[in-house]
């Protein structure tokens, strides 16, 4: 009997020592660390500079041509330039970057500007404007970092959604542009702050 | 076991200020020079190629013009509305990514610093001048980054005033008058940003 509860004593689990819980700790806080950063996007290389360069100003000389049209009052052809800009292959995020996302947005908020405040041009029902407005956005839009260009697009899909009598998707989309807009705020003032 | 747990939780305590503190050490990498030298070349020639398609539709540009992005400090007409005018000048995100800045094709000329003042006075006025110079880039940036402010809390107010309307014709959604008042808040906040930034 003495020695089956000796045996049983004997049997009882040892403890783990104390740095080995420890270890684990650090080994789980790096792995959550690191799915962190991934999923941030701070792990990935960063895009080559060449691509979004190259990208800006191309972007940037087709919208100094929309201006020249649009002062023209060419609407018409200002919003066919855009139009063609969409027919571009543009690169994806891994690509680019966000930067990359954020012209997108840019040119696409810019035709779907011209598009709402000249409807007669080239009409375009409510589904196909919001077909638009997805198309720019993209399905990452809300990963990629806060930036003017994105805001303006989500505030415009509320414009189509109103337009498509869905004051319910509006409403989120203007609240969605709206925190995008809060963030930005912080931001600027947070960079006057800093400034020398 | 209490010892356990104190143990796993100082380690993932210590994995998160390290990495903490490595995100808020983080600084741009220098730039890599040979790719500096090939961008730069590259960019030069986009830059021309950009010239000239700008010179065929009757634009005529000042070199560095074409290194400001989209945005720049172009004002475009069409965009006005909920969706506001992106303010944010792709210019300085180039500068950062290649490390090195555009010049500003406004910026006045550099002052002549072999010319010396012949008296005191002049010697003083000159001191002026060069530290309103030395002045003059931070003003500049300082309006830049106010009207940024003032280009958002207009765009704030704008979409404040689209959600309210959508409020007016939803009395019953308790959703939508939220959403109103906060956007209110929104707006005040922002217009006294702007306000007090001018």
């Amino acid at each position: 009997m003495n020695t089956s509860v000796a045996i049983a004593a004997n049997r009882r689990p040892r403890r783990l020592p104390a740095w080995v819980a420890l270890l684990a700790g650090l080994v789980l806080g790096g792995v959550l660390m690191l799915m962190g950063l991934a999923k941030a996007g701070r792990l990935a290389a960063p895009p080559p500079p060449e691509i979004l360069v190259s990208l800006a100003q191309t972007l940037d000389v087709e919208h100094q041509r929309v201006d020249l049209l649009v002062d023209q009052g060419k609407f018409d052809e200002a919003i066919a330039a855009l139009e063609n800009l969409r027919g571009l292959d543009w690169p994806t995020r891994a690509q680019a970057g966000d930067a990359g996302v954020s012209l997108r947005h840019d040119i696409y908020g810019r035709l779907m500007r011209l598009r709402l405040d000249h409807p007669k041009v080239d009409t375009q029902t409510p589904d196909q404007l919001l077909t638009i407005a997805d198309e720019g956005l993209g399905s990452d839009f809300q990963e990629i970092a806060t930036n003017a260009f994105t805001a303006r697009l989500v505030a415009i899909r509320g414009e189509v959604h109103e337009l498509r009598r869905d004051d319910d998707a509006a409403l989120t989309a203007y609240e969605q542009a709206l925190e995008m807009n809060r963030n930005l705020l912080q931001q600027a003032l947070a960079d006057i702050q800093e400034a020398p | 076991m209490n010892r356990h747990f104190y143990a796993l939780f100082i380690g993932l305590c210590g994995t998160c200020i390290f990495s903490a503190c490595a995100a808020k050490s983080e600084k741009p990498s220098a730039p890599d020079a040979t790719l500096n030298a090939m961008s730069f070349e590259e960019l030069e020639a986009q830059l021309r190629q950009g010239e000239a398609t700008m010179l065929a539709v009757g634009i005529e540009t000042a070199p560095a013009l074409a290194m400001a992005g989209p945005t720049g400090s172009v004002n475009r007409k069409d965009h006005a509305g909920a969706g506001g005018s992106p303010g944010r000048d792709f210019a300085d995100e180039a500068d950062s990514m290649d490390g090195e800045v555009a010049p500003d094709p406004q910026s006045e000329p550099a002052p002549e610093m072999d010319a010396p003042a012949s008296s005191p006075a002049e010697a003083e006025v000159a001191e002026e001048g060069a530290d309103q110079d030395v002045r003059t880039p931070n003003r500049r940036a300082q309006r830049r980054q106010c009207e940024n402010v003032c280009d958002i809390a207009k765009t704030m107010c704008g979409l404040q005033d689209r959600i309210c309307d959508l409020a007016s014709q939803h009395p019953d959604k308790p959703r939508y008058g939220q959403v109103c008042n906060q956007a209110q808040g929104d707006c005040d906040n922002a217009r006294e940003a702007c306000d007090g930034c001018q």
